[in-house]
């Protein structure tokens, strides 16, 4: 029985994954045919421009670069979320103090507001501040919206801990430091992993702050796929072939810290329990 | 080991934290009530709540006043060093075609072309809008050309933000009819109604035409006028459909529709004092509900008597289905390459062929002439913002795509058809023009030429949007003359 629900967990994970694979390889596929009529490997010699992987692997579709950006990016917002959002995810968890429901109600303000409404405002913003264009303002910008998704998540994952652990520590000699480091970073690493992941993810998707603050320059990977899905079209072989570019990152990044948390804790029971 | 006096640290330094998180929220929440930029009012001549670069002003100045010679332009071009063209960035060929073509040109003149991929023009001016809100002007924005029409140009104009007139002033203008009193320069000084004021210059020629997959519907089937229309989706129900309003290529099909249907009208009971057909030429503003509606009552009457008849769409007079509306061209031509429909349309005349050629449509696809007499024609055009970081570059470029080998070039590689004025080539360069055009598939020059019609005022686009979301696939079953007074009275 268990063999069963583990196949049937794999088939539904690659599916998806296959079929793009193929949209991404297909030259003439159309309804109701269940595979390409024609593939991408007989159609490129007799094409004049370079179509499907030849235009992704081209320099002009500047695919790589964008996903570089993607994953920089990426990985900047999680890393500068964390330091916002898990101390104040700390208190949240932990403390009562006045005013705590109101801070609490303005970290989930970036959740009710559409990313689209605020774009344009936080777009005037960091012209202002000189950052619009760069790379550290879209970064700065996308750590708005991660910023609700990573304080929740951290809160639960926070409200786990019990903090006699911590006093414990403290009364025999361990420093503020050494608490973090050998207390509560272990014990709650799979939330924060879980958490992480949550921004990263949020990060590489977002499409109109990125355009916007990011000024059209410094494409990524979703603004390239937005480019040409955004009006409701169909999955051409270069859309298929982003699309699963796009994936690459969040699945690396999912391997890479299941391979780092495996030892100690279950990665994946963690992110069952959120 | 050293044993502290506070065994339990307070635990509120993580309290700045928290305020700072909840400060960026309530940043975000705030930026929500912001001033839109667009509604900001327009002030004459170049903004005077802009802060402008003084080199490039004077610049500007010295170019609008017939100053500088091209040399002078083309020297301070090199100097800027590089131009940022901002366009829709969804196009493998036009991308390829930038990066090949136009971007080694302009470096061999010490510019480098930066193209910006934008997902849709709109982008492209809400950057401009976002800069000039926060006072960049001349020389210190970051857009410095926009491959852009209709809606777009006429908020760029509005906010006056457009750098120019310029485009009688590039040496390239000589290829196009610039002197409004020439009745053929019409369409390359109005954007879709709004007046360009030479501060954009044609760069695509669209023509709406539609093809049909001979496989499924053999080609003397197909419909030449709206009636034929009507007649092949009652005999094959569920064989066709239109792209859903405000997408371009779906408003496109209804303003078709509500020309064609309105001219029928008036030749059937011409004794009435109805509006004329250049009604719909001009501003809808100048117009009085009732003429609003009766001009419009004939398309959008057609359009609900097609609706049972459409794809998804019951099949039968009176039953009620669920047309499909597709939300693009791309969708609407992925239907017909399923063979679910027969029927699609869109701006440029060499598509069919462009889309057989990558794949994306069968080999079986032709051009057809439909509506006769009513094929709509506009050019889009390139426009320089009025804060352009380059504007001298950002001239040399747009003079560049206005040359004939680049039009030639784009017509061969990519298929975007030429947008010069064609009376204005030699019988050499139409013969150069001629070999590099793609097959039209079906169809060929003479026709199109013949079946051209000018297209409506942009004014009447968001009304026709609004009113087909309403009355067509809200189904409002009020009378259509109050729901035009309705759609009038709320803005």
């Amino acid at each position: 029985m268990a063999r069963v629900w583990r196949w049937g967990w794999a088939l539904g994970a690659t599916l998806p994954f296959a079929a793009l694979v193929v949209a991404s390889l297909a030259f003439r596929w159309s309804w109701p045919d269940l595979l390409p009529t024609e593939w991408w490997w007989e159609a490129r010699r007799t094409v004049r421009l370079p179509i499907g992987w030849d235009y992704v692997a081209s320099s002009a579709s500047r695919a790589l670069p964008a996903l570089l950006t993607s994953v920089t990016v990426a990985t900047a917002v999680t890393a500068l979320g964390l330091v916002v959002a898990w101390p104040a995810a700390r208190v949240i968890a932990h403390e009562r103090f006045r005013g705590r429901q109101a801070v609490e109600l303005a970290l989930l303000a970036p959740l009710v507001v559409p990313e689209l409404a605020v774009a344009l405002g936080l777009a005037v913003s960091a012209v202002q501040l000189g950052v619009a264009g760069t790379w550290w303002g879209v970064v700065a910008a996308h750590v708005v919206p991660t910023l609700p998704y990573l304080v929740r998540t951290l809160a639960a994952v926070e409200q786990g801990f019990d903090r006699d652990l911590a006093d414990a520590a403290r009364v025999h000699g361990a420093d503020a430091w050494a608490v973090f480091w050998f207390l509560r970073l272990p014990l709650l690493a799979p939330g924060v992993a879980a958490a992480a992941l949550f921004a990263f993810l949020l990060s590489t998707h977002l499409v109109v702050l990125t355009v916007l603050v990011g000024q059209g320059r410094g494409e990524t990977t979703a603004v390239q796929l937005f480019a040409r899905l955004g009006g409701g079209a169909a999955l051409d072989p270069v859309s298929a072939a982003l699309a699963l570019l796009l994936t690459l990152p969040g699945v690396l990044l999912l391997v890479v810290l299941d391979g780092v948390l495996r030892r100690r804790v279950d990665l994946r029971g963690a992110v069952l329990r959120m | 080991m050293v044993i502290r006096r506070h065994v339990v640290p307070p635990r509120t330094w993580a309290l700045p934290f928290a305020l700072l998180a909840a400060f960026a929220g309530v940043a975000w929440a705030q930026a929500t009530t912001a001033p839109d930029p667009a509604s900001a009012t327009a002030a004459p001549a170049l903004r005077a709540d802009l802060e402008h670069d003084a080199p490039a002003l004077a610049f500007r100045d010295a170019f609008l006043a017939g100053d500088l010679d091209w040399p002078d332009v083309l020297e301070r071009a090199g100097s800027e060093g590089a131009v940022r063209w901002y366009h829709w960035g969804g196009s493998e060929e036009l991308n390829t075609w930038i990066d090949t073509v136009v971007a080694p040109n302009l470096a061999a003149e010490g510019i480098r072309v930066e193209s910006v991929r934008v997902p849709a023009t709109r982008d492209a001016v809400d950057v401009v809008l976002a800069e000039a809100a926060a006072g960049r002007g001349l020389g210190r924005g970051s857009v410095d050309l926009i491959w852009i029409n209709g809606d777009n140009f006429r908020t760029l104009a509005q906010a006056d933000l457009l750098f120019g007139p310029f485009a009688d002033r590039v040496p390239n203008a000589a290829w196009y009819a610039l002197d409004p009193a020439d009745p053929a320069a019409a369409i390359n000084l109005f954007d879709l109604g709004t007046p360009t004021l030479l501060r954009s210059i044609p760069w695509f020629a669209g023509q709406y035409v539609c093809y049909v997959d001979t496989a499924r519907l053999p080609l003397e089937r197909a419909p030449r006028d709206h009636a034929d229309l009507h007649a092949l989706a009652r005999e094959r129900p569920g064989r066709f459909t239109y792209v859903r309003p405000p997408d371009y290529i779906g408003t496109a099909f209804v303003q078709q529709a509500v020309v064609a249907l309105y001219a029928d009208a008036i030749a059937s009971d011409a004794a009435d004092a109805a509006p004329t057909l250049d009604a719909f030429l001009n501003d809808v503003a100048a117009l009085g509900v009732d003429d609003v509606a009766r001009l419009l009552e004939p398309g959008f009457a057609y359009l609900r008597a097609l609706e049972p008849f459409l794809l998804g769409g019951g099949g039968a007079e009176g039953v009620r289905g669920a047309p499909v509306y597709p939300p693009s061209a791309a969708a609407w031509e992925r239907l017909v390459a399923g063979g679910e429909i027969d029927l699609a349309c869109e701006d440029n005349v060499f598509h069919a062929q462009s889309a057989v050629e990558r794949g994306r449509l069968p080999e079986s696809v032709r051009t057809i002439v439909f509506p006769e007499g009513a094929m709509r024609v506009n050019k889009s055009f390139l426009a320089i913002p009025a804060n352009a970081p380059n504007p001298a570059a950002a001239l040399v470029l747009a003079d560049h795509l206005s040359s004939f080998e680049s039009h030639v070039s784009k017509l061969e590689l990519i298929g975007y058809p030429i947008a010069l004025d064609l009376p204005r080539l030699t019988s050499e360069q139409r013969a150069v023009a001629l070999a590099a055009s793609p097959d039209l598939r079906g169809v060929d020059y003479d026709d199109l030429a013949e079946h051209a019609a000018p297209d409506m005022h942009a004014s009447w686009v968001p009304l026709i949007d609004r009113l087909w979301e309403r009355w067509i696939a809200g189904a409002s079953p009020r009378a259509f003359g109050d729901v035009v007074a309705d759609t009038l009275a709320t803005p």
